[in-house]
């Protein structure tokens, strides 16, 4: 119920929250799904990530928006230059990732994407834990249509795990928020902090979106499931906006560097032994999620602003290496390290941005990682985190090793696998080809996005002892690389699962509750043994199909149950005030 | 093969022949990696542990393709 709409706006441009176009744009895809109506829903897919961003740019800092919802004030629209950093990159990245899906013709696909694109932009404008939650679950919901977007029984699956997830982070947050409304009588999403019940909720839900250690497993579950441009999507919005949430809510929180460190160290192991390299990018995407945490987790307006600006930079290079993936993934129709090989003969420009993409992420001097991720290192070492420092210094080797060159190397090197394939369409290489140009552009003048970060924390990474340590660290492990692959102890790409933590949930829980069920079924048996008639007593009660439990009641008595039940709850209401 | 071993040594050439100030807060000069060409060799040694643990790792997790039921591809 919305009984009072208050705008303060004084523009002649009127500038909307820009979840709301996106929202829009999704329902005018799904109107003109025609086939003869296709070139209009390319034209909207294209031309709303510019709207948006011309919509945003009337944004004033400060602005907000606001609607009184009951009690509480709902902050649509906080713009400060957090929240505008963030709205600038979703949709630049939108932008891209409409440009590489456009030949792709499927209404559920554009509709999830724009759906989803919004979503992420309303989260990061959200002023409040309320507004925060509801893009939260919209993220969720429109996300897992790309994972089931692949339309396989893998992917579908995949999907229902995702959302599983996602739906448990959302419930999280909104714990949190209903606590931490109880107790301050205020839902603002300013900082949260770990010193209350709340707060913790809090920082799980955002953890789960940001994939900490052993709630890791969706990503490198579900993205290698998802559509060649589905993936690119994925990659750019979910993790990216609980990192703002994050750096929003637990700015300084010491334990978020432990938990950074070893989210930048475990996932590089999974990745040299990993064959599907869409997944390895999952994994190397964990790890750099790692370098930003640690980076909220220091706190200061160094490493902040450096986790802000890799932010930036990993959504663009991590999107051109999975929009690479994706165009192998397209014209191989999978994307196994064990069966690809020399396919630069046949898609040379897409190995060119595959490098470029490479090379930014494993933050070679002249490429963007280079200027980001120094930020959040050289904040470590501030800070006296020597032994964390070095961590850090060996996750950036390993993600060189796994990102920087195994990618590139089996896929588009190495043996040749003798196939011959068509160059990605045109649209493809477009996509790649601006994710490539802001990834050398923001590397090599800095300036650039420096300009647009929270803080003016005067970091320059441009020194001759900084190019000089990190060519000598990139150069060092290309030849550990190359002599480990020389004399055979590099691990060879075998077609193979390895287990992670998604084991827990997709083998350990289900053989325990097989276990358990079977044991019950055993404790009936032995129960019959003693008592004539048990084993059938209790079939008849809880097995057979007419039995209470399993029989389909109709609607009036599900009602009537509903109805019951809320009965229920009102009396525990009264009793409990 | 041999290009890469030339960059490789002259990256730590340029550090001999001219060594980096000594900037009390040259953050490339912390206590642990103070020698030259130590992050040539910190990156060597880093990428060699990886890839023996990777090994070890995968003796301990690694499955058949089809462990999870998948039908797959």
């Amino acid at each position: 119920m919305i009984t009072e709409l208050s705008l303060q706006l004084d523009w002649a441009v009127p500038a909307v929250p820009p979840a709301f176009l996106f929202f829009l744009a999704a329902v005018l895809i799904v109107l003109c799904r025609d086939q003869s109506l296709r070139w209009l829903q390319q034209l909207i897919l294209i031309a709303t990530p510019l709207v948006g961003a011309l919509n945003m740019l009337a944004l004033d800092s400060g602005m907000s928006w606001t609607w009184q919802v009951l009690d509480f004030q709902l902050v649509q629209l906080r713009v400060d230059r957090l929240s505008q950093l963030f709205g600038l990159l979703f949709h630049l990245g939108a932008f891209i990732g409409a440009i590489y899906a456009i030949r792709v013709h499927d209404t559920l696909q554009h509709c999830a994407a724009l759906v989803y694109a919004g979503s992420a932009l309303g989260a990061v404008f959200a002023g409040d834990l309320i507004t925060l939650f509801f893009y939260w679950e919209v993220m969720a919901v429109s996300s897992a249509l790309l994972v089931f977007a692949g339309r396989t029984a893998e992917s579908a699956a995949a999907s229902l795990r995702y959302l599983l997830l996602h739906l448990l982070s959302g419930l999280l947050l909104l714990a949190g928020a209903v606590i931490s409304y109880q107790e301050t009588g205020d839902i603002a999403f300013e900082f949260v902090g770990t010193d209350n019940i709340a707060g913790w909720l809090i920082l799980l839900a955002f953890g789960i979106k940001c994939g900490f250690p052993f709630v890791h497993s969706w990503i490198t579950d579900a993205y290698p499931q998802s559509t060649p441009s589905g993936t690119v999507f994925l990659s750019m919005f979910t993790t990216k906006v609980a990192v703002y949430s994050l750096a929003r809510g637990f700015p300084g929180t010491e334990l978020l560097i432990s938990v950074g460190i070893v989210m930048a160290l475990f996932p590089i192991f999974y990745a040299v032994i990993e064959n599907d390299l869409r997944r390895v990018l999952g994994y190397s995407m964990i790890n750099q999620i790692g370098f930003m945490v640690v980076g909220i987790g220091i706190g200061s307006e160094l490493a902040l602003n450096g986790t802000v600006a890799h932010a930036f930079n990993e959504v663009l290079f991590k999107g051109l290496l999975f929009m690479s993936m994706g165009a192998v993934l397209l014209r191989m129709r999978h994307a196994l390290g064990s069966d690809l090989g020399g396919l630069y003969k046949s898609m040379p420009m897409t190995t060119v941005f595959c490098v470029v993409g490479a090379a930014s992420i494993s933050a070679f001097p002249l490429f963007s990682g280079f200027v980001s991720k120094s930020m959040i290192m050289a904040a470590m070492i501030e800070h006296g985190y020597t032994i964390g420092w070095l961590g850090l210094l060996f996750a950036s080797a390993g993600v060189f090793h796994h990102a920087g060159i195994k990618i590139p190397y089996f896929a588009f090197f190495a043996h040749d696998s003798g196939h011959r394939v068509k160059e990605a369409p045109f649209n493809m290489l477009l996509a790649m080809a601006i994710a490539a140009i802001f990834c050398v552009l923001l590397g090599s003048y800095p300036a650039m996005l420096y300009g647009l970060l929270p803080w003016d924390a005067g970091y320059v990474p441009y020194t001759y002892p900084h190019v000089i340590v990190q060519l000598q660290l990139l150069l060092f492990s290309a030849l550990a690389f190359a002599w480990l692959k020389l004399t055979g102890i590099y691990p060879p790409e075998l077609r193979s699962v390895n287990l992670d933590a998604d084991w827990l949930y997709r083998t350990m829980v289900p053989n325990v509750y097989r276990a358990g069920a079977g044991a019950i079924v055993r404790i009936f048996r032995t129960a019959s043994g003693v008592v004539p008639g048990t084993t059938q007593r209790w079939r008849r009660m809880f097995l057979s199909p007419r039995s209470a439990l399993m029989r389909s009641a109709d609607t009036s008595t599900a009602a009537l149950l509903v109805g019951a039940m809320l009965a229920v709850y009102l009396l525990f209401y009264y009793v409990s005030t | 093969m041999i290009a890469l071993h030339i960059v490789a040594a002259i990256a730590v050439l340029i550090e001999l022949v001219r060594p980096f100030p000594a900037d009390e807060h040259a953050v490339e000069r912390v206590h642990a990696l103070d020698f030259v060409a130590s992050y040539a060799v910190y990156g060597f040694v880093a990428c060699v542990i990886l890839v023996l643990l990777g090994l070890v790792l995968r003796r301990l997790i690694m499955r058949h393709e089809k462990y999870y039921g998948g039908e797959q591809q």
